[in-house]
Formats: structure tokens, C-alpha cells, sequence
């Protein structure tokens, strides 16, 4: 049975105007608009345009198989049946422009190749910071670039001084890096004012989060190419990372590409940890030295450092039939079985299956993994408990 | 070692193949036009026996004799001689003024050309700007279908009673001009009224072309007898049914992945031969009775954004084109090789 959209309740009050798709037309789905099925239902990606819809899972069959059928065909297929259904799927489809209608199939269309090839050794790094840490940045900075890496985030675990960040972000001054982000606590010293001068000292800095913010501490706020967000989340060290949530979803051409040929948390990423330590993720359990005794390229170079790199979600028990595989984020330092790299990540809520979100950290079945990783008292962050989309 | 010329702003896909080269290990030497009002000395001289180019930043000096391969990109930005809009005199002064400096510095330039003739160059400066109609009759010899063009200062009175649409584009490079009011309107190809258009008996000299009914356009990366092309469906937007860079930014138009048939492939590589370059932008539409007509070559046209939406990596197809094609650095040829097998394997 070909399900509407009404189904799967993703337009309460559709309003789909009616297209011109008669019914000796086909239809040429845009290569980069791909669909993605799940257990339950399908996502169209949009990598162009970096969003997405749902579709139910008898539109990925259709979109999917029969590309070389006519509308009419199509609608052939099922004896004519649901003639009104299929008619709604394309006018849903033209207006999204994920589809144009042709006279004639074009051989030239080629499918989208979600090829991940970069010359960078390492694309992202992250260096956390509690008070004690004393990290050699200039070295550091040397070895990123030989590395060329693109972006970096620097995170702060205690509340720390204009001048001290300054003083941080000057060693990056000639730096190769494309981008650098922050995360710190909310602190009074950080004005909006001061906020936006150290922007513009820094044009390198595209974001910067501040957490620990509460009571309307401040309001978010963008200044030419940096954005400035406030979050409530307490953050305390590196467990509180992992979350899975759609706020971290990410959708374009190179994302894409990279999720459905490796780990989208930790291919071609390393962290220096608030001791000094390298890691391939400052919440991953292996150490591949301190950045005092040991050089980042060495560390990149050892096949260990890389084992998780090539843990695709289509791997991944669960992950493998969720329809947001190739956005999410994933994670692998906290899963929920610690004995099998392959299981879901632990502070994912979402069931493929049903379609629901839940809380994760009270989830009966994950309280084994959320004692073994020591996160009993953790501040977990508000879930999106409803449907997405909904 | 590779020189490479270009500009210091927006020149993303430089960037991107210096990186390819970096994690290559290759020998690359980058100068941008902007730097040689700024930072950069060069000093180009000629005597009975010999002639010499010096280029020095600081205190590093670049062996000419060691450059086995130039990569000409770009040649400066257009803000650079900005600088020169203090002067104090007339604005007409002004004008005459930047636009002796401009040329002044474009035979400063060309002593870059003079020094390193006798290596390959991917694009070259002689060859950036070409004549839209010469192109279009060596195409038109290649088999290529092109539009009904007119170059004309005056109009016929059959245009003004013809239902013929017609589009008018300039001639040259399409420039843009910035107003008082900091807005910038570019010279994009329009419709052109047939009633309006035969007001005069002599008009200033334009371009006028047959408007095409369009399935798509096509903009083709060439590179060294290889394409990468992308569709773009300019027509699905009102906006950009005359000229798709006249951007919708909030609705950007349909670009996807599209392989030329092998026989307009064909002609547009030896149109390509024969006008010298191994390296271009060409577009192309695609007419609604499936026909592929040829409109035109940019040598140094933007790729990057082809290179992006079509997942192509065309950045790296330069880096390694430029190894390869490097004179004095056997060593890195070499590397090419490994270069090329290490396509298929897995990076990390």
C-alpha cells in the first residue's frame, strides 16, 4: 500500500500546489538530492542546499527504481490505484525542486560520487584546556600546519581571561588554519564588547560558544563572519560530549561524502587532551602520547591512531538502518555496549524503528554503559523527546 | 619547482591545490600581483648577454633558473589599485591616472612571461583574454554549433520586425561597476527589446546573439583533454533564465554532475588545440530539441564552484597536472606517479 505524507505525519496541513507532470513525462531526480532510506521511513538530503525532508519509505522505491519509467508507468505499476498519491509525491517533488520533469531521459546525468578525498592529513583539532594546562602551542601550531589542518576548536573547561585567550589565539596568528572555534563558560569578562573586538583582531574565529549561560545571560549574536551562541548545557570535561542530537546534524556535499566512506566524528581528527595528551578524540581511551614528548605527525602516522577512521555508519548496529546516517555526527568513545565498537552511540535517543526521540541518559537499557563510562551524575542535556520534524 | 601566479583575495581553488602540493611534498613558489605593490620585490633585467628576473620576499630570493613549470591563475585583484583612488587630483585625472598605472603594471608583468619561456605553463597571460568571435568561428571550424552572433553598430530594420528573440552581451570581459552607492551591477547578457533596440541609425558596437530556448546550461572544466561538467538549471528561475550568474543566493540554481557526449567532447578538445590553451571554462547549452551549442571559453573563469558541486576534486587534478608537467624536478615526477596510483587508495 503507497502511504501519503499525512502517514507519516510530517505535514499537518500539507499544501501541495498542483504540477505539470503528465503522465508520458519522466521525472530526473537531481543528483544531489539523494534519498536515504531507514527502517521506517526515508530523508531526502539535499546536499546542495544543505536541508532535508522526509518521504516515506514507498517514495524511496519509486525515486530509487524506477528512474527510467515514465509517470504514467509509474502509476501503471500499481494498477492505477493510488493514481492520487503519486501525482501528490510529484507535486511535493517539483516544488522541492528535488525533481524536473523531461520528455526524454538524458544519459548524460550522472550520479552524484560521494567521493571524500582531501589533501589535509588531519581536517580538524581540538585542544582542551582546564587550568593547569600548559600546552607548547607554538609547536602545536607547527605541526598543524604540516599536517594542514583546516579548522580548530579550543576548549576551555574553566573560565578564563580575555587576555590569557589572546594571548592563546596569537600563536595562530600565521597559522594555516581556516577556522577556529571556541567553546568557555560564561564568564563577566566577556562583554559583548570585548567579544566583538577579540573578533575582530581574529577574523579566523567563525564561532564561539558559551555555555553555562543561564537567565539570559546574553543573547546570540553574529559579527561579519564569527558567531557567538549561548547554551545553558553545564560543561565539565570532555565526557559531556558525544551527544547525538539534530542540532549537530550536518548536511552539504562534503559531509555527506565523508559519512558514507568514514567516521563522521573521527576520521582525520586529533585532540590534545587538558593534560596534554594525543588522542584521536579527547574522549577516546587510547593515548598516543604527550604532545611534550611526542610529535602529532607521528602520531597521525601510527595505523592504530587510525583503526576507528573507517567505521561507517552503515556499520554500526542500528545507525545502520536510521535515515540520518549520513548527517549525524556519531560517536564512538561512548557506545552502548563498551565491549563492541559497532554498537550504537550511548547518548543517542533516537529509535530508527519508531521514529521517537527519548531521553538517553534514563534510558533503562543503557544504564550498564552509562556506569561503565562513570557518567551517573551527569548533566545531560535536554532532548528532544517528540518527533523531529513534528 | 612550480611558480604560481595569482591573486591575493577570493582565490579559494589556489589555495586548495597549494594544499595538494603541500601534501606532496612539491616545491611551489606563490606570487599574487597584489603583493608586488606591497611586499614583494621583482626586478627584471636585460643586457647584452643575458636577462634576469629577481624576486625576493624579505630576505628570501626565488631561483628563477630552479622554476620548471608556471601555473598562471590570476594576475592581481581588481580592488588592488584601489589604493591609488587617494590621489589628489580631479576624478577624471583619477580615472586617466589608474588606468596609465594598470597598464603600466601589466608590462611590469609581462617580464614574468619574457623570463620563463622556455617552460610549460598551465594558462598563460597572452592567452586569459580572448576574442569571444575569433573563438566562436575556430568553434564554428570544429563542428561545434554556435548561435547566430552579429557584431554590429547598427541595427537592420528586419531585427525590428523579426520575432527572433535576441540577447546582448559585451564583447569583452563582463565587468562590474561600483556606484556612489556601493552596489555593483554587472554587465550580464539580457534580452533585448527588438522595438527599442532601432531607435538609432548607429548604435555604440555590441553583440547581439540568437536567444536560445535552454534544457540547461553546461559549464565544462577542461584540463589537459579531460572534462568535468555541470548541469545547471538556470530556466527553473526567472532570474537567471538570461545569464545564471545573475545569483539567486537565497534559492541557488540546480547544479548537479553531467557528462558531455563524447562527440561535443571531441570538438570542443580540438577547439581547445587550436586555440593553445590545456586549460578552461566553456559553456555550453543544451537547446530544448537536444541540440549542444558552444558559447564560449574562459581560460581563467572560476572552477571551483564546479569543482565543489560536482565532487570533482579538480584542484587536485591541477596539482598533479603540475607535478607532472614540472621540467626541473625529476625527483617530483616521480612523485606524480605515486601521485596517480594513490588515486583509487584510500587517503588518510
Amino acid at each position: 500500500m503507497l502511504r501519503c505524507f499525512y502517514t507519516i505525519h510530517l505535514f499537518p496541513n500539507p499544501q501541495f500546489f498542483k504540477m505539470d507532470h503528465p503522465d508520458a513525462s519522466y521525472f530526473l531526480l537531481f543528483a544531489n538530492c539523494i534519498p536515504v532510506k531507514g527502517a521506517k521511513r526515508s530523508i531526502i538530503y539535499d546536499i546542495q542546499r544543505n536541508n532535508f525532508e522526509f518521504i516515506p519509505n514507498e517514495l524511496y522505491s519509486i525515486l530509487t527504481k524506477c528512474a527510467k519509467k515514465t509517470i504514467g508507468e509509474i502509476k501503471n505499476i500499481f494498477n492505477g490505484e493510488y493514481d492520487d498519491i503519486i501525482d501528490e509525491y510529484f507535486d511535493f517533488l517539483i516544488q522541492k525542486e528535488f525533481v524536473t520533469i523531461v520528455s526524454k531521459l538524458d544519459k548524460g546525468f550522472t550520479k552524484f560520487k560521494p567521493v571524500y578525498d582531501v589533501p589535509n592529513s588531519i581536517t580538524n583539532c581540538i585542544i582542551d584546556f582546564d587550568e593547569h594546562s600548559k600546552h607548547p602551542l607554538k609547536n602545536i601550531k607547527e605541526q598543524l600546519d604540516q599536517l594542514i589542518c583546516q579548522a580548530l576548536q579550543l576548549r576551555f573547561y574553566y573560565s578564563i581571561s580575555p587576555h590569557q585567550l589572546e594571548v592563546y589565539l596569537d600563536y595562530f596568528n600565521d597559522s594555516k588554519l581556516r577556522s577556529i572555534e571556541l567553546l568557555m563558560p560564561f564568564s563577566e569578562y566577556f562583554s559583548k564588547e570585548t567579544i566583538q573586538q577579540i573578533g575582530t583582531k581574529y577574523p579566523r574565529l567563525l564561532s564561539i560558544v558559551i555555555y553555562s549561560a543561564f537567565d539570559n545571560n546574553g543573547d546570540s549574536f553574529e559579527l561579519n563572519n564569527l558567531t557567538v551562541s549561548y547554551s545553558d548545557s553545564v560543561i565539565t570535561s570532555e565526557n559531556c560530549c558525544g551527544n547525538i542530537h539534530s542540532m549537530y546534524f550536518r548536511i552539504n556535499i562534503r559531509a555527506f561524502s565523508e559519512a558514507t566512506q568514514f567516521n563522521s566524528c573521527l576520521n582525520k581528527k586529533i585532540a590534545i587532551d587538558k593534560r596534554g595528551f594525543i588522542r584521536n578524540c579527547p574522549s577516546m581511551k587510547s593515548i598516543y602520547g604527550h604532545v611534550y614528548d611526542n610529535s602529532l605527525l607521528d602520531a597521525v602516522d601510527n595505523p592504530e591512531f587510525r583503526t576507528h577512521w573507517e567505521i561507517t555508519k552503515d556499520k554500526i548496529n542500528i545507525c545502520k538502518v536510521c535515515e540520518f546516517r549520513y548527517m549525524c555526527s556519531d560517536c564512538r568513545a561512548y557506545i552502548e555496549n563498551p565491549d563492541d565498537i559497532y554498537s550504537k552511540p550511548l547518548k543517542c535517543g533516537y529509535d530508527p524503528y519508531s521514529n521517537i526521540w527519548e531521553e538517553w541518559s534514563t534510558h533503562p537499557l543503557k544504564q550498564n554503559a552509562i556506569n561503565y563510562y562513570g557518567m551517573k551524575n551527569i548533566d545531560a542535556e535536554k532532548m528532544i523527546s517528540k518527533e523531529l520534524g513534528s | 619547482m612550480i611558480l604560481i601566479l595569482s591573486q591575493a583575495t577570493s582565490e579559494f581553488s589556489t589555495e586548495l591545490v597549494m594544499d595538494w602540493l603541500t601534501s606532496w611534498n612539491a616545491n611551489y613558489f606563490l606570487l599574487t600581483g597584489d603583493e608586488l605593490l606591497d611586499t614583494t620585490q621583482m626586478q627584471f633585467s636585460l643586457s647584452k648577454k643575458a636577462q634576469e628576473l629577481i624576486i625576493r620576499e624579505g630576505n628570501a630570493r626565488l631561483n628563477d633558473k630552479e622554476i620548471g613549470i608556471v601555473w598562471f591563475r590570476r594576475q592581481i585583484s581588481e580592488t588592488s589599485f584601489e589604493f591609488y583612488e587617494n590621489l589628489n587630483c580631479s576624478a577624471e585625472s583619477k580615472h586617466v591616472v589608474i588606468n596609465y598605472l594598470k597598464k603600466e603594471f601589466q608590462l611590469f608583468y609581462s617580464t614574468i612571461a619574457l623570463s620563463f619561456n622556455d617552460v610549460p605553463w598551465l594558462n598563460a597571460v597572452e592567452t586569459s583574454n580572448l576574442n569571444k568571435i575569433h573563438v566562436l568561428a575556430i568553434a564554428k571550424k570544429c563542428g561545434l554549433e554556435i548561435p547566430f552572433t552579429i557584431v554590429t553598430n547598427s541595427i537592420e530594420t528586419e531585427l525590428q520586425n523579426s520575432d527572433k528573440k535576441y540577447i546582448t552581451k559585451s564583447l569583452t570581459d563582463c565587468v562590474r561597476i561600483k556606484e556612489d552607492d556601493k552596489k555593483y551591477y554587472a554587465m550580464l547578457s539580457s534580452l533585448v527589446d527588438n522595438k527599442d533596440a532601432c531607435l538609432e541609425a548607429i548604435i555604440f558596437p555590441s553583440l547581439l546573439q540568437e536567444y536560445i530556448e535552454k534544457e540547461f546550461e553546461i559549464r565544462t572544466f577542461y584540463l589537459d583533454g579531460k572534462f568535468k561538467s555541470i548541469a545547471i538549471f538556470s530556466q527553473l528561475d526567472e532570474r537567471t533564465q538570461i545569464d545564471f550568474r545573475n545569483y539567486n543566493d537565497t534559492l541557488p540554481n540546480r547544479y548537479v554532475p553531467y557528462k558531455l557526449p563524447v562527440d561535443i567532447e571531441k570538438k570542443l578538445k580540438r577547439l581547445m588545440k587550436k586555440l593553445g590553451l590545456d586549460s578552461g571554462s566553456i559553456d555550453v547549452i543544451k537547446t530544448k530539441n537536444d541540440n549542444y551549442v558552444f558559447l564560449e571559453v574562459n581560460p581563467v573563469g572560476q572552477f571551483d564552484w564546479v569543482s565543489f558541486n560536482g565532487n570533482y576534486n579538480i584542484e587536485k587534478d591541477i596539482a598533479n597536472y603540475l607535478i607532472k608537467n614540472d621540467m626541473y624536478d625529476t625527483k617530483k615526477s616521480k612523485k606524480a606517479g605515486f601521485v596517480k596510483t594513490n588515486d583509487t587508495a584510500k587517503q588518510y
